[in-house]
């Protein structure tokens, strides 16, 4: 029988966990070195790849071939380079390139290796990931071979998962504070005993732990200068970036740590202490705040009317986070979850719930019982069409937004437009989705379009209706009808089995993991 | 006579005819807003009324005596606390006191006892008491500023001539400018949902028109966006909107309907309207339209000239504007439109050396720094609309955006110049966004940070953390564009707005 399993792909780390026979979620451990998370890295030699943390064993020597950060190119149209390694637009000059998709798969066939009966599961994307990246994770399941249940959001997880916890009463509204290594999620969520309601969600797609160790590298190359006035140099990024992550790690419960470094005018060991890297930090905590603002503001709340604040993340054991937060909402987060293992917890909890019951021992289906939640749309999806500009009163192109952000799911809106001109034979579908309500056509990202013809020889203003339908698992359904000839244009947004995907995975098939 | 009311009352209470009648069909306005949503999207259509299935009105005939009877008393004995009471009628629009013809005929039958053709009369009084009403009044709907004509009443339209049309009639609405009485000029418009094949200003669309159909309660009739309702000149200005149901082949020419067989009037109201204009009308933005020009042409010159040096990429854009008012009218500048070939070829001479001499004018006027600012912006806030203003606006962005780079000087006469034209500022850092969103390199100092997004000494730091948090957001939406030089202007910003966030210690 298939298991019951939750993916957490992080940006620095991923996770897997199934149900037990209790229905309590159980992280699965690495079958390298017994660990609960994985190194969301990648060593690539040829057909020969090692996933996890003993990828990062390469970093020094070849860091070229080791391949970090992919959950933060999921939604650019960007590749690897193993000649340059790094991310860049794919040229079409370079035969030795991977996609965020294919090194994605490979880390979850790993995942998958750690138990048997891994064919399904539920996988996690920050709340703020937009179409285009939630697509690439499905692709990645794809070339996997994991079926996927459904995407959940990250923050949503967590909060699934704390309000499951045996013994633990939940009541109130939760800020779900999702600080990992590559992106942040702030989500504010009403839960009443183990029903979950999200309210809103903002998040920063380039903020986390990440950042903090890119900080750290900064002074480390400002304080090597100041010695031997040259800088460290950047082909050895990958490496200092590595080492600035272990000091994090000691600034987060020392006063100072340091490090031995080899830069072109000889080795240094530098000290940085934790004021130094608060305080390089605080354009980041910076944001977070205005994020949680904006959350708040969004919601009609203010921080008396949140009761409970949660931590997730590992980039949350950072004092000076929890200061800054402790400090803006008046009062300190709970404690008592895992911060880096409570969203594979909840995905493992959802795939459970979006599990056919047949499936599901007694026990399961007991510890799942009560367990409820609905979530919102974290964007505004729309179409592009004709307007006149209220200011100049000039006719153009804008966005028309159909469905509104944080519109509790599954939902279903049409709203009627009108053809422009006498015999016009088609109309663009456009589908749109921003995370701001945007007019501006540049500020909104067309994720569809197609044409619907028109029956010719008819006056203008012939009404076309569209529908857009989303369900609780963010799948969107477009139906655009010519309301007078009936006729039908339907866009399913779901992931497809295009040519390019095919030969992708044979690309990841012929890949050995280690 | 009391007790003939009671008795009648009493009848009529207990009628189950009554109860039919409260189902009669009732106009449902609630899709009226819609107008505003399609004029935001594309264009109005059919759908004011909602359809309810008709009630055939034949089977009151027996009954009909005693139900105006009732009616007319019931309306007799409630009206004035219904009026008065009903918050949704602006007080200007509730009825007077004064006694109505129907108040006047029932005092009179009462003194009088004369009961000879009292149905008949009744009938008229109850018609004309009961007929269509209107009132204009500002509005908003769908977040839009609108001039709304409210109706109340019945559409009193004879059956047999809507079944010709399918139980639909086509309802239609004019505006024009009556404060001259001897010079009434109809309103234009260019916006293709709100104007006729003559460009007159107009809303018309068909409407299903069941039997009996009323307005029980004022509702929105016909909407016009205020930004469309643009009178003849600047200052107090008397509009008459004229409402007409007709049949659904009525063509309709200057503003009246056409004679011919197949076009007939059911219905036709007058309601007026008095505004103050505050802005220039469209006869003097056609007059002003030279001083306009020039003025912006000189602002546009003058922001060339804000580094201290004008390349000739500025000059071109500022050639290619002014190339393109050459079609400029009325009609042309309210849509955008700019046609060429609508511009006769014997003026087109003339206005390109007029034209040209606004360039070569004002870059000697900034050459010899006789430009002066102040009197520029002072003459754009007299004669320019704010329409205008915007697109003088829009106009300097792209200056300021042509070389790739925005310094610090375009960005501070840039936002002086919006401040000045008292412009939304707003709307104005929205439009700078989408110039900036597209500009890859913006001057980096402690000064242009801040001018960037528009900060300013007289802003609080509350205001100040506010404004930054607003512009991180709009950013940070943008950090996934699938525009690659946004994407990357959007982090850049989203890092510049974070960092003055710290630096004042929001």
């Amino acid at each position: 029988m298939s298991k019951v399993i939750g993916i957490d792909l992080g940006t620095t780390f991923s996770a897997i966990a199934s149900l037990d026979d209790m229905g309590n979620p159980e992280v699965i451990p690495s079958i390298d070195d017994n660990r609960k998370i994985t190194a969301s890295a990648v060593y690539v030699n040829g057909n020969n790849v090692i996933v996890g943390d003993k990828a990062l064993d390469h970093i020094i020597k070849e860091p070229n071939k080791v391949i970090v950060q992919t959950k933060r190119e999921m939604e650019n149209n960007m590749v690897y380079s193993i000649n340059e390694g790094a991310w860049k637009q794919n040229d079409g000059n370079e035969t030795e390139i991977y996609t965020p998709a294919q090194i994605s798969a490979l880390i979850l066939k790993k995942l998958k290796d750690y138990t048997s009966e891994v064919n399904r599961a539920v996988i996690t994307v920050p709340a703020m990931f937009a179409e285009s990246a939630r697509q690439a994770t499905l692709d990645a399941a794809k070339l996997a071979d994991i079926e996927v249940i459904e995407l959940i959001n990250e923050p949503t997880a967590a909060v699934l998962h704390y309000a499951s916890l045996p013994g633990v009463e939940v009541g109130g509204r939760v800020m779900i504070y999702d600080l990992g290594g590559g992106t942040f999620d702030v989500t504010i969520a009403e839960v009443k005993n183990k029903k979950v309601d999200v309210i809103t969600s903002r998040g920063d797609k380039y903020l986390g732990g990440k950042d903090f160790d890119l900080e750290i590298t900064k002074l480390m190359n400002k304080k090597y200068k100041e010695k031997f006035n040259a800088e460290l140099d950047s082909k050895n990024n990958k490496e200092y970036m590595k080492k600035a992550e272990d000091m994090k790690k000691i600034l987060s419960v020392k006063d100072k740590a340091s490090v031995s470094i080899k830069g072109p005018k000889g080795e240094l060991n530098i000290e940085i202490t934790k004021s130094e890297f608060e305080e390089s930090i605080q354009t980041y905590i910076e944001k977070t705040k205005m994020l949680i603002e904006e959350a708040m503001e969004s919601a009609g709340m203010n921080p008396s009317r949140i009761n409970q604040v949660l931590l997730v993340g590992g980039s949350t054991r950072v004092p000076a986070v929890v200061e800054s937060l402790t400090k803006l909402m008046g009062k300190p987060p709970v404690k008592g979850v895992n911060v880096d293992e409570a969203v594979v917890c909840g995905a493992a909890i959802y795939a459970g719930l979006k599990t056919e019951h047949k499936s599901l021992n007694q026990k399961q289906k007991e510890a799942l019982s009560k367990v409820e939640l609905t979530d919102v749309c974290n964007f505004y999806m729309g179409t592009l069409v004709q307007t006149t500009d209220q200011r100049t009163g000039r006719a153009t192109m804008a966005n028309s937004i159909i469905i509104k952000r944080d519109t509790k799911l599954p939902v279903s809106v049409t709203q009627r437009y009108f053809t422009i001109y006498e015999n016009q034979t088609g109309i663009d579908c456009n589908v749109t989705q921003s995370e701001g309500e945007e007019n501006n056509r540049e500020f909104v990202n067309v994720i569809h379009e197609e044409q619907l013809s028109l029956p010719p020889n008819r006056p203008a203003k012939q009404p076309v209706d569209i529908t857009y339908s989303y369900d609780v698992s963010g799948k969107i359904h477009c139906l655009f009808t010519d309301v007078d000839s009936g006729n039908k244009h339907e866009i399913e947004l779901k992931p497809d089995s295009t040519k390019e995907l095919d030969e992708s995975k044979k690309i990841v098939e012929k890949i050995v993991i280690e | 006579m009391r007790l003939i009311i009671l008795t009648l009352a009493f009848i009529l209470c207990f009628n189950p005819i009554i109860s039919d009648e409260q189902s009669l069909p009732k106009l449902d306005n609630k899709n009226i807003d819609q107008v505003l949503k399609e004029f935001k999207k594309i264009r109005p259509t059919n759908q004011r009324l909602k359809k309810e299935q008709g009630f055939d009105f034949n089977k009151l005939k027996p009954f009909v005596h005693i139900i105006i009877i009732g009616a007319i008393i019931i309306s007799f004995m409630s009206r004035g606390k219904e009026e008065d009471d009903n918050p949704d009628v602006p007080d200007k629009y509730k009825k007077s006191k004064k006694k109505t013809k129907i108040d006047n005929f029932v005092e009179k039958h009462n003194k009088s006892h004369q009961s000879s053709d009292v149905i008949e009369r009744l009938d008229e009084a109850l018609e004309e008491e009961r007929s269509l009403a209107l009132y204009v009044d500002y509005d908003t709907a769908e977040a839009q500023d609108c001039i709304t004509l409210f109706a109340k009443g019945r559409i009193n339209i004879d059956s047999n001539k809507l079944e010709k049309d399918a139980f639909k009639a086509k309802i239609t609405c004019y505006v024009f400018d009556g404060t001259e009485e001897k010079k009434q000029l109809y309103l234009k418009c260019a916006d293709s949902s709100f104007h006729d094949e003559e460009y007159l200003l107009c809303s018309s669309r068909d409407m299903e028109i069941p039997i009996g159909a009323e307005y029980y309660e004022w509702s929105r009739i016909v909407i016009f966006p205020s930004q469309l309702v643009v009178p003849p000149k600047k200052g107090k200005r008397k509009l008459v909107f004229k409402l007409f149901f007709s049949s659904l082949n009525t063509k309709f020419e200057k503003g009246v309907p056409r004679k011919n067989k197949n076009s007939e009037i059911y219905i036709e109201r007058i309601s007026k309207f008095e505004i103050d204009y505050k802005e220039p009308g469209f006869l003097e933005t056609k007059e002003f339209a030279d001083d306009v020009n020039r003025n912006t042409i000189q602002l546009g010159m003058a922001l060339a000239n804000a580094d201290g040096h004008i390349k000739q990429r500025e000059i071109d854009i500022i050639k290619n504007w002014t190339k393109s008012q050459y079609g400029w009218n009325i009609f042309d500048f309210l849509q955008g439109n700019r046609n060429l070939d609508s511009f006769p070829v014997e003026n087109e001479n003339q206005k390109k050396a007029e034209l040209s001499f606004f360039i070569s004018n004002a870059y000697d006027e900034l050459k010899d720094k006789r430009l002066s600012m102040s009197k520029i912006v002072e003459e754009l806030n007299n004669k320019a609309t704010s329409a205008q203003k915007y697109e003088a606006m829009k106009f300097l962005l792209e200056i300021a955006g042509s070389d790739d780079k925005l310094g610090i000087a375009e960005d501070i006469l840039l936002n002086k110049t919006a401040k000045a034209l008292n412009l939304d500022l707003k709307h104005f850092q929205e439009m700078k966004s989408v110039a900036i969103a597209n500009i890859s390199d913006i001057e980096h100092s402690e000064t242009m940070d801040e001018t960037v997004f528009n900060l300013t000494e007289d802003m609080s730091k509350s205001d100040k953390c506010k404004r930054l948090r607003e512009e991180y957001s709009k950013w940070n939406r943008q950090t996934n564009n699938s525009n690659e030089g946004i994407r990357n202007r959007a982090k850049k910003m989203v890092e510049l707005a974070a960092n003055l966030r710290k630096k004042y210690s929001c």
